[in-house]
Protein backbone atom coordinates (compact mmCIF):
# COMPACT_ATOMS: atom_id res chain seq x y z
CA UNK A 1 0.00 0.00 0.00
CA UNK A 2 1.47 3.24 -1.15
CA UNK A 3 1.68 6.60 1.16
CA UNK A 4 -0.97 9.06 -0.14
CA UNK A 5 0.20 12.00 -2.07
CA UNK A 6 1.36 15.20 -0.59
CA UNK A 7 -0.76 17.68 -1.82
CA UNK A 8 0.46 21.53 -1.85
CA UNK A 9 4.03 23.27 -0.65
CA UNK A 10 1.60 25.19 1.51
CA UNK A 11 0.50 22.19 3.64
CA UNK A 12 4.28 21.09 3.88
CA UNK A 13 4.66 17.13 4.07
CA UNK A 14 1.00 16.82 5.11
CA UNK A 15 -0.75 14.14 2.64
CA UNK A 16 -4.40 14.73 1.19
CA UNK A 17 -5.40 12.03 3.67
CA UNK A 18 -4.19 13.64 6.67
CA UNK A 19 -5.85 17.12 4.95
CA UNK A 20 -9.20 15.42 4.97
CA UNK A 21 -9.18 13.91 8.06
CA UNK A 22 -8.11 17.50 9.51
CA UNK A 23 -11.17 18.57 7.23
CA UNK A 24 -13.29 16.29 8.73
CA UNK A 25 -12.04 17.31 11.82
CA UNK A 26 -12.59 20.97 11.79
CA UNK A 27 -16.46 19.99 10.68
CA UNK A 28 -16.78 17.65 13.98
CA UNK A 29 -15.51 20.73 15.88
CA UNK A 30 -17.73 23.21 14.52
CA UNK A 31 -20.82 20.18 15.38
CA UNK A 32 -19.57 19.72 19.09
CA UNK A 33 -19.14 23.62 19.07
CA UNK A 34 -23.39 24.07 18.10
CA UNK A 35 -24.12 21.32 20.55
CA UNK A 36 -22.13 23.40 23.66
CA UNK A 37 -23.51 26.87 22.61
CA UNK A 38 -26.78 25.36 22.53
CA UNK A 39 -26.41 23.83 25.89
CA UNK A 40 -25.00 27.21 27.38
CA UNK A 41 -27.57 28.65 25.55
CA UNK A 42 -30.17 26.68 26.88
CA UNK A 43 -28.43 26.98 30.33
CA UNK A 44 -28.86 30.97 30.52
CA UNK A 45 -32.24 30.89 29.59
CA UNK A 46 -33.49 28.02 32.24
CA UNK A 47 -34.84 28.99 35.77
CA UNK A 48 -32.90 26.16 37.55
CA UNK A 49 -30.14 24.80 36.80
CA UNK A 50 -28.36 22.20 39.55
CA UNK A 51 -25.10 23.52 40.84
CA UNK A 52 -21.01 21.36 39.39
CA UNK A 53 -20.78 18.14 41.52
CA UNK A 54 -24.36 17.92 42.73
CA UNK A 55 -25.52 15.02 40.16
CA UNK A 56 -22.74 14.22 38.58
CA UNK A 57 -19.53 12.55 39.97
CA UNK A 58 -16.93 14.54 39.41
CA UNK A 59 -14.38 12.73 40.52
CA UNK A 60 -15.00 9.33 38.63
CA UNK A 61 -15.19 11.67 35.31
CA UNK A 62 -11.57 13.27 36.35
CA UNK A 63 -10.44 9.84 36.85
CA UNK A 64 -11.89 9.39 32.84
CA UNK A 65 -10.58 12.13 31.56
CA UNK A 66 -7.08 11.21 32.95
CA UNK A 67 -7.41 7.86 31.76
CA UNK A 68 -8.37 9.39 27.72
CA UNK A 69 -5.12 11.91 28.31
CA UNK A 70 -3.26 8.75 28.73
CA UNK A 71 -4.68 6.89 25.64
CA UNK A 72 -3.56 10.14 23.56
CA UNK A 73 0.39 9.56 25.09
CA UNK A 74 -0.33 5.33 24.18
CA UNK A 75 -1.44 6.28 20.73
CA UNK A 76 1.05 9.05 20.03
CA UNK A 77 3.62 6.48 21.31
CA UNK A 78 2.55 3.25 19.08
CA UNK A 79 2.90 5.97 15.87
CA UNK A 80 6.18 6.61 17.71
CA UNK A 81 7.20 3.08 17.54
CA UNK A 82 5.92 2.33 14.18
CA UNK A 83 8.36 5.31 12.95
CA UNK A 84 11.04 3.65 14.64
CA UNK A 85 10.59 0.73 12.84
CA UNK A 86 9.52 -1.43 16.30
CA UNK A 87 6.07 -3.18 15.08
CA UNK A 88 5.63 -4.71 18.73
CA UNK A 89 5.75 -1.22 20.68
CA UNK A 90 3.21 -0.06 17.70
CA UNK A 91 0.93 -2.88 18.29
CA UNK A 92 1.83 -3.29 21.99
CA UNK A 93 0.62 0.58 22.83
CA UNK A 94 -2.40 0.64 20.05
CA UNK A 95 -3.74 -1.98 22.37
CA UNK A 96 -3.55 -0.01 24.87
CA UNK A 97 -5.30 2.98 23.57
CA UNK A 98 -8.19 0.27 22.53
CA UNK A 99 -8.44 -1.10 25.98
CA UNK A 100 -8.38 2.77 27.69
CA UNK A 101 -11.13 3.64 24.82
CA UNK A 102 -12.98 0.61 25.91
CA UNK A 103 -12.74 1.57 29.87
CA UNK A 104 -13.78 4.70 28.90
CA UNK A 105 -16.68 3.48 27.59
CA UNK A 106 -17.80 0.89 30.17
CA UNK A 107 -17.32 4.10 33.07
CA UNK A 108 -19.55 6.00 30.66
CA UNK A 109 -22.08 2.93 30.81
CA UNK A 110 -21.76 2.60 34.15
CA UNK A 111 -22.31 6.50 35.30
CA UNK A 112 -25.63 6.27 32.85
CA UNK A 113 -26.58 3.41 34.31
CA UNK A 114 -26.48 4.79 37.52
CA UNK A 115 -28.66 7.55 36.71
CA UNK A 116 -31.44 5.97 34.56
CA UNK A 117 -31.78 3.09 37.47
CA UNK A 118 -32.25 5.94 40.07
CA UNK A 119 -31.97 5.94 43.74
CA UNK A 120 -32.89 7.61 47.00
CA UNK A 121 -29.56 9.21 47.71
CA UNK A 122 -29.79 10.45 43.54
CA UNK A 123 -32.84 11.74 43.96
CA UNK A 124 -31.78 14.19 47.27
CA UNK A 125 -29.54 15.35 44.85
CA UNK A 126 -31.84 16.40 42.06
CA UNK A 127 -33.97 17.47 44.17
CA UNK A 128 -31.47 20.28 45.50
CA UNK A 129 -31.64 20.70 41.99
CA UNK A 130 -35.69 21.81 41.72
CA UNK A 131 -36.21 18.04 39.89
CA UNK A 132 -38.69 15.44 41.85
CA UNK A 133 -37.46 12.65 40.94
CA UNK A 134 -35.30 9.73 41.67
CA UNK A 135 -34.14 9.08 38.27
CA UNK A 136 -31.91 11.47 36.08
CA UNK A 137 -33.06 10.66 32.71
CA UNK A 138 -32.84 12.95 28.90
CA UNK A 139 -35.89 14.26 30.16
CA UNK A 140 -35.17 15.36 33.42
CA UNK A 141 -35.53 18.89 32.58
CA UNK A 142 -33.18 21.37 30.11
CA UNK A 143 -30.42 19.45 32.26
CA UNK A 144 -30.76 16.11 31.48
CA UNK A 145 -31.35 16.76 27.81
CA UNK A 146 -27.70 19.02 27.28
CA UNK A 147 -25.94 16.62 29.60
CA UNK A 148 -26.94 13.40 27.63
CA UNK A 149 -26.82 14.87 24.43
CA UNK A 150 -23.36 16.03 24.67
CA UNK A 151 -21.78 13.15 26.28
CA UNK A 152 -23.60 10.59 24.08
CA UNK A 153 -22.51 12.46 20.97
CA UNK A 154 -19.02 11.93 22.58
CA UNK A 155 -19.09 8.72 23.76
CA UNK A 156 -20.43 7.92 19.92
CA UNK A 157 -17.45 9.21 19.15
CA UNK A 158 -14.90 6.87 21.59
CA UNK A 159 -16.58 3.94 20.44
CA UNK A 160 -16.08 5.18 16.47
CA UNK A 161 -12.56 5.50 17.94
CA UNK A 162 -12.38 1.85 19.36
CA UNK A 163 -13.73 0.37 15.77
CA UNK A 164 -11.10 2.62 13.99
CA UNK A 165 -8.43 1.84 15.68
CA UNK A 166 -9.28 -2.25 16.23
CA UNK A 167 -9.41 -2.07 12.19
CA UNK A 168 -5.87 -0.45 11.96
CA UNK A 169 -4.75 -2.96 14.81
CA UNK A 170 -5.76 -6.21 12.66
CA UNK A 171 -3.86 -4.54 9.62
CA UNK A 172 -1.08 -3.99 11.04
CA UNK A 173 -0.82 -7.31 12.95
CA UNK A 174 -1.06 -8.61 9.00
CA UNK A 175 2.15 -6.56 8.23
CA UNK A 176 -0.09 -3.37 6.56
CA UNK A 177 2.24 -0.27 8.05
CA UNK A 178 6.14 0.31 8.44
CA UNK A 179 8.11 2.89 9.26
CA UNK A 180 7.78 3.80 5.45
CA UNK A 181 4.80 3.12 5.24
CA UNK A 182 2.01 4.96 8.32
CA UNK A 183 -0.03 7.86 6.99
CA UNK A 184 -3.31 6.04 7.90
CA UNK A 185 -2.03 5.03 11.36
CA UNK A 186 -1.29 9.01 11.60
CA UNK A 187 -4.70 9.87 10.32
CA UNK A 188 -6.43 7.28 12.57
CA UNK A 189 -4.01 9.05 15.51
CA UNK A 190 -5.58 12.46 14.47
CA UNK A 191 -9.13 11.41 15.17
CA UNK A 192 -8.31 10.02 18.38
CA UNK A 193 -6.11 12.71 19.65
CA UNK A 194 -9.31 14.74 18.79
CA UNK A 195 -11.56 12.93 20.48
CA UNK A 196 -9.70 13.23 23.92
CA UNK A 197 -9.52 17.05 22.51
CA UNK A 198 -12.91 17.37 22.66
CA UNK A 199 -13.27 15.53 25.77
CA UNK A 200 -11.35 18.31 28.05
CA UNK A 201 -13.57 20.97 26.88
CA UNK A 202 -16.96 18.81 27.73
CA UNK A 203 -15.52 17.75 31.04
CA UNK A 204 -15.27 21.38 31.94
CA UNK A 205 -18.37 22.91 30.45
CA UNK A 206 -20.80 20.12 31.34
CA UNK A 207 -19.01 18.83 34.16
CA UNK A 208 -17.15 21.48 35.89
CA UNK A 209 -19.25 24.81 35.25
CA UNK B 1 14.32 7.90 25.52
CA UNK B 2 14.79 10.35 22.27
CA UNK B 3 13.68 13.77 22.13
CA UNK B 4 10.09 13.22 20.70
CA UNK B 5 9.58 9.99 23.57
CA UNK B 6 10.81 12.81 25.73
CA UNK B 7 8.46 15.11 24.97
CA UNK B 8 5.63 13.24 24.67
CA UNK B 9 5.79 11.77 28.13
CA UNK B 10 6.42 15.59 29.26
CA UNK B 11 3.48 16.22 27.71
CA UNK B 12 1.30 13.79 29.50
CA UNK B 13 2.36 14.93 33.29
CA UNK B 14 1.66 18.79 31.99
CA UNK B 15 -2.02 17.27 31.08
CA UNK B 16 -2.15 15.16 34.03
CA UNK B 17 -0.96 17.69 36.55
CA UNK B 18 -3.64 20.45 35.19
CA UNK B 19 -6.63 17.89 35.17
CA UNK B 20 -5.90 17.40 38.92
CA UNK B 21 -5.30 21.12 39.14
CA UNK B 22 -8.88 21.50 37.79
CA UNK B 23 -10.62 19.18 40.25
CA UNK B 24 -8.88 21.17 43.36
CA UNK B 25 -10.07 24.52 41.62
CA UNK B 26 -13.21 23.25 41.10
CA UNK B 27 -13.31 22.55 44.98
CA UNK B 28 -12.22 26.29 46.13
CA UNK B 29 -14.23 28.23 47.49
CA UNK B 30 -13.66 31.38 44.84
CA UNK B 31 -15.75 33.50 42.75
CA UNK B 32 -17.99 32.40 40.11
CA UNK B 33 -16.47 34.64 37.61
CA UNK B 34 -13.05 33.63 38.99
CA UNK B 35 -13.65 30.26 38.85
CA UNK B 36 -15.34 30.29 35.07
CA UNK B 37 -12.05 32.06 34.16
CA UNK B 38 -9.81 30.05 35.62
CA UNK B 39 -11.20 26.88 34.11
CA UNK B 40 -11.71 27.84 31.13
CA UNK B 41 -7.84 29.58 30.45
CA UNK B 42 -6.53 25.20 32.25
CA UNK B 43 -8.60 24.02 29.48
CA UNK B 44 -7.81 25.81 26.33
CA UNK B 45 -4.08 25.44 27.56
CA UNK B 46 -4.68 21.68 27.72
CA UNK B 47 -6.42 21.32 24.15
CA UNK B 48 -3.34 23.20 23.07
CA UNK B 49 -1.10 21.00 24.63
CA UNK B 50 -2.88 18.37 22.79
CA UNK B 51 -3.32 19.47 19.33
CA UNK B 52 0.44 20.90 19.26
CA UNK B 53 2.20 17.91 20.36
CA UNK B 54 -0.04 14.98 20.29
CA UNK B 55 -1.84 15.97 16.84
CA UNK B 56 1.50 17.19 15.48
CA UNK B 57 0.32 20.39 14.95
CA UNK B 58 3.69 22.42 15.55
CA UNK B 59 5.50 20.48 13.05
CA UNK B 60 2.89 21.38 10.30
CA UNK B 61 3.21 24.79 7.96
CA UNK B 62 1.30 28.07 9.30
CA UNK B 63 -0.98 27.63 6.37
CA UNK B 64 -2.31 24.38 8.06
CA UNK B 65 -2.51 25.99 11.21
CA UNK B 66 -3.99 29.01 9.88
CA UNK B 67 -7.13 27.44 8.19
CA UNK B 68 -7.22 24.98 11.79
CA UNK B 69 -7.33 27.70 14.06
CA UNK B 70 -9.62 29.91 11.49
CA UNK B 71 -13.58 28.80 12.63
CA UNK B 72 -12.78 29.61 16.13
CA UNK B 73 -13.71 33.18 16.07
CA UNK B 74 -16.20 32.45 14.17
CA UNK B 75 -17.54 29.97 17.12
CA UNK B 76 -17.17 32.63 19.20
CA UNK B 77 -18.87 34.60 17.24
CA UNK B 78 -22.14 32.77 16.97
CA UNK B 79 -21.63 31.71 20.66
CA UNK B 80 -22.21 35.84 21.39
CA UNK B 81 -25.02 35.77 18.84
CA UNK B 82 -27.00 33.04 20.49
CA UNK B 83 -26.29 34.76 24.30
CA UNK B 84 -27.50 38.20 22.80
CA UNK B 85 -30.37 36.50 21.13
CA UNK B 86 -31.11 35.58 24.74
CA UNK B 87 -32.06 38.76 26.05
CA UNK B 88 -34.59 39.97 23.58
CA UNK B 89 -38.81 39.46 24.35
CA UNK B 90 -39.93 39.12 20.96
CA UNK B 91 -43.46 40.26 21.51
CA UNK B 92 -46.64 40.04 18.23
Amino acid sequence: MEQTLSMNKSFGDATTGKLGMWLFLVMDALTFGAILIGGIALRAASDGWPAAGTILNIPLTAFNTFLLICTSFTMVMALQGLREGSQKRFIRYLQFTIIGGMVFLGIQIYEYYHFISGSSKLGLALASGGFISNQFLPSTGMYGAVFYTTTSFHGLHVLSGVIYLSVIMFQGMKGMYSAENYDRVEIAALFWHFVDLIWILVFTIIYLL
Amino acid sequence: MNDHVKLYVTNAIWLAVLTIVEVFIFDMDIPRSGLVGLLLAITVTKMMLVAMVYMHLKYETKTLRRLLFLPIPLALFFLWGVVYDLSFSWTF
